[in-house]
């Protein structure tokens, strides 16, 4: 990557970003890993969904992402899944265990796994 | 004369840090970090060792060393259990279970036991009030601790050594 | 499900994306405002927008930004420095570590914003050492930032340059203070002096400098990517925009919450934080951390802003809120905090340092049962003493977490006094754990949990507890299930 050198090469590089995190086709799971959420475990259930994702043969569908913290420290470890076209979905208190769960139910069977699911209580602006 | 050799090696990667960042006294606190990484703790030789590589008095390293309470002038023991007593964690017990522990291990907070083995410390929010009350136990963080678990801490820190 | 009282801005990304690719805050508008800053707006169009937006500083002293930034503008000076203060001392909160943990990049362009409005080449971040993974981040952050030649020399092609570094703290509250953390980062020992001088004429290495919060930084970009005037329509008359609070203590929902200014501590605790742990009942909440104040349960419908909170005895502060519930003591609270005070007194001013150890003999005196009526007379006589005297911020609001426990919890302190009892039986000179002999059916549970190893009984008899060794730690109390345990 060379520098961007003015707004426009910064324009069409947002744009090709945008494509790449964010097509119809990108579905998007994000584990929250700030501090509380590591000393919780975020660890290894980022470690059991990248796994499981690759045994599923899920890797050119689904990108398994690390952010930061989620607000839902409470409940961590925290998991949100986003599906293009749906409203995406916030699980909490996951172990590596229940990761798998969400991978199978979630994203091979399109099924909310109701019992984890917390509510996500904000709006984000625009 | 083996510890020496450590130590020499220590003093030569610290020159190299030194040279790294720049021998200006704006970088003191910098430089005092990477000592304490090193050494475990800043004992005199290495504050004076300080002060000459960066043509700074010794009373100022001192001074600086012990305006700051993450700076140690005693070494600490094998294992450095520390109870958070930041707002979140005390709300919700904290102080039980650093008396407790002090009890068990029959020393106050900041000591160390007599074998070396353990030193009891006290810090202030680690950024996991979500699991409050937290203890770290060499680095790992313990969330919603009790009192009941302070037995299986320490026997886990001791079994790691072995 | 209901309607949605969170509102976020300076957390919009976090949770969101990966902080470690810079792609993924560029893909959604990252390092945009700073373009367009560049190549259409003039320094003076900046501070004229911040001004416009509202934003206050968001580190507990709630000085108009923009304004601040039009000071170090105009004053003189070879070069001129931006600092990002991100010591965090307040403990219990950590607003600012999640969002350098979760958005380090929108800190870096608000800084490479703020330097070109105020004309500085330079920029430092303050860290506390306590917070590895934000130091990781940043690190991560500044160094794809450079090569995508988004810091550095002649950013985008404008010809403006900006750099930025790191400068580590090592556990001192009073570097949080803006002229300690200047002469922190200076490698002196973080005391505080006399303002004025402010930063913004004489800050670092003597130079025009802006020292802003985290949070307040992490507005910035938001504000030119949104409009100042859509910032400006969220919030009350005089405070702009949302807040971030840490909620934690006794709440079922600990967590990291942003609301619009003018949001109620009801809204906060119960709708957002679902209530009080285990169905207890709610007693107060602590803002402002060390220099705030309790708020009793008759203000949880205020609406929140810099000013309705300095009304109720407490203060915005940089978001720590604590939740306490009905079995807190909050004589044991006015202590814990002029214990943290005391500690961390750089002791420069004889009313911070002598002043406030005496609060705290007092304080303990008090919760050893050994307390008198004179006691409590001195302990605010000299809390205004110490507020009118000190030097910096830390001394000026230390006793303000006992001034406030006073005002509205005082019959606390007069049982603490004049019963000689805890209400809420925290202080253990004044609690006692006994065995209801008719109760307990000798079950040993408490025996097993006791860490002091005090309880002695046969099985299937009564237990007894020995009250010198008792270290009253509760252990026992807990863990009996026949209600056998009186705690008085
Ligand atoms: C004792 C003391 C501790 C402080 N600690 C912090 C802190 O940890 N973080 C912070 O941003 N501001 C802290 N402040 C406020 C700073 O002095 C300063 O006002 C603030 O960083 C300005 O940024 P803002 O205008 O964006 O709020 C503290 C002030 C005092 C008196
Ligand atoms: S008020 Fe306290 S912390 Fe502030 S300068 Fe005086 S002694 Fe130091
Ligand atoms: S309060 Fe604690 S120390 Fe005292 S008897 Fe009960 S368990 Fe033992
Ligand atoms: S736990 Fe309760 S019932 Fe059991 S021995 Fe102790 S006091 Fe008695
Ligand atoms: S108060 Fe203990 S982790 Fe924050």
């Amino acid at each position: 990557m060379k520098k961007l050198k003015n707004i426009e090469e910064l324009k069409d590089f947002r744009d090709k970003c945008a494509e790449k995190f964010s097509g119809p086709d990108k579905i998007r799971i994000i584990v929250g890993m700030a501090t509380c959420g590591i000393a919780a475990g975020a660890g290894e259930v980022f470690d059991s969904i990248a796994g499981e994702v690759m045994k599923l043969g899920l890797g050119d569908k689904v990108t398994v992402v690390r952010s930061g913290c989620m607000g839902a420290c409470h409940a961590e470890p925290t998991v949100e899944i986003s599906i293009p076209g749906e409203e995406s979905v916030l699980y909490g208190n996951i172990d590596s265990q229940r990761a798998k769960v969400l991978v199978k139910n979630h994203i091979m069977r399109n099924e909310v796994v109701t019992e984890l699911v917390l509510e996500k209580a904000y709006e984000t602006i625009s | 004369m083996c510890e020496n050799k450590f130590a020499e090696e220590k003093f030569r990667e610290l020159d190299g840090f030194i040279e790294k960042v720049g021998a200006s006294e704006g970088n003191l606190i910098e430089i005092l970090h990477k000592a304490q990484d090193l050494f475990g703790y800043l004992p005199k030789e290495v504050q004076l060792y300080v002060s000459r590589s960066l043509g700074i008095s010794a009373a100022k390293v001192n001074g600086v060393v012990t305006f700051y309470s993450y700076f140690t002038e005693i070494p600490k023991g094998k294992h450095v259990i520390s109870v958070c007593m930041g707002t979140a964690c005390f709300v919700r017990g904290a102080s039980d279970i650093l008396v407790a522990l002090e009890k068990k291990l029959g020393i106050k907070t900041g000591q160390t036991t007599k074998d070396g083995k353990f030193t009891i410390d006290s810090l202030r929010c680690v950024g996991a009030c979500g699991l409050a009350p937290v203890v770290i136990a060499d680095g790992k963080v313990h969330g919603r601790v009790e009192v009941d678990d302070l037995d299986n801490i320490l026997v886990e820190l001791e079994s790691g050594v072995r | 499900m209901s309607t949605k009282k969170q509102l976020r801005i300076a957390l919009k990304n976090c949770g969101v994306i990966d902080p470690e690719n810079i792609e993924e805050y560029i893909a959604r508008d990252g390092y945009m405002a700073i373009a367009n800053i560049l190549t259409e707006m003039t320094p003076e169009d900046v501070i004229e927008e911040l001004k416009k937006s509202g934003l206050r500083g968001r580190g507990g002293g709630g000085f108009p930004t923009g304004l601040k930034l039009e000071f170090a503008r105009k004053n003189k000076g070879k070069k001129k420095y931006i600092i990002c203060n991100a010591d965090e001392g307040d403990p219990g909160a950590f607003m600012d570590r999640s969002i350098l943990e979760g958005d380090p990049h929108s800190i870096l362009e608000a800084m490479v914003i703020c330097g070109y409005a105020v004309g500085a080449g330079n920029g430092y971040i303050y860290i506390r050492a306590e917070y590895p993974l934000a130091i990781e981040r940043l690190k991560i952050a500044i160094k794809q930032a450079y090569k995508y030649g988004l810091l550095g020399k002649n950013i985008l092609g404008s010809g403006f340059s900006f750099d930025i570094e790191l400068k580590y703290g090592a556990g001192a509250f009073v570097c949080g203070e803006e002229t300690a953390l200047i002469n922190s980062i200076e490698g002196n020992r973080g005391e505080p002096h006399f303002k004025p001088p402010y930063p913004a004429e004489k800050g670092l290495w003597d130079m025009p400098t802006t020292v802003n919060n985290v949070e307040t930084l992490a507005n910035v970009p938001a504000i030119f990517n949104m409009g100042a005037e859509k910032f400006a329509s969220i919030g009350t008359k005089t405070s702009k925009g949302t807040k971030v609070f840490a909620l934690a203590g006794n709440v079922n929902n600990v967590g990291l919450v942003e609301v619009p200014m003018g949001t109620t501590l009801r809204e906060i605790v119960f709708d957002i934080g679902g209530g009080i742990t285990g169905g207890k009942g709610f007693k107060a909440v602590q803002t402002g951390g060390p220099s705030g104040g309790c708020i009793p349960v008759q203000f949880l419908d205020v609406p929140i802003d810099y000013e309705s909170l300095r009304e109720i005895g407490s203060m915005m502060g940089s978001g720590g809120m604590i939740i306490m519930d009905e079995d807190t003591c909050m004589v044991d609270i006015a202590k814990y905090y002029l214990e943290f005070t005391t500690d961390e007194s750089c002791g420069k001013c004889t009313a911070c340092r002598i002043g406030n150890k005496r609060l705290f003999e007092m304080l303990e005196k008090i919760t050893e049962g050994k307390g008198t009526e004179e006691d409590l007379v001195k302990l605010k006589e000299l809390g205004e003493i110490i507020k009118d005297t000190s030097l910096c911020g830390l001394g000026q609001s230390a006793p303000n977490p006992v001034l406030s426990t006073m005002k509205y919890f005082y019959n606390e302190y007069e049982a603490h006094v004049r019963d000689k009892i805890c209400p809420a039986g925290i202080c253990s000179s004044l609690t006692k754990f006994e065995i209801n002999k008719d109760k307990c059916i000798g079950c040993t549970l408490c025996a097993k949990a006791c860490p002091a190893a005090c309880i002695s009984g046969k099985v299937r008899e009564p237990h007894e507890i020995d009250q010198d060794k008792c270290i009253k730690c509760g252990a026992c109390y807990k863990a009996c299930k026949f209600d056998a345990i009186t705690k008085s």
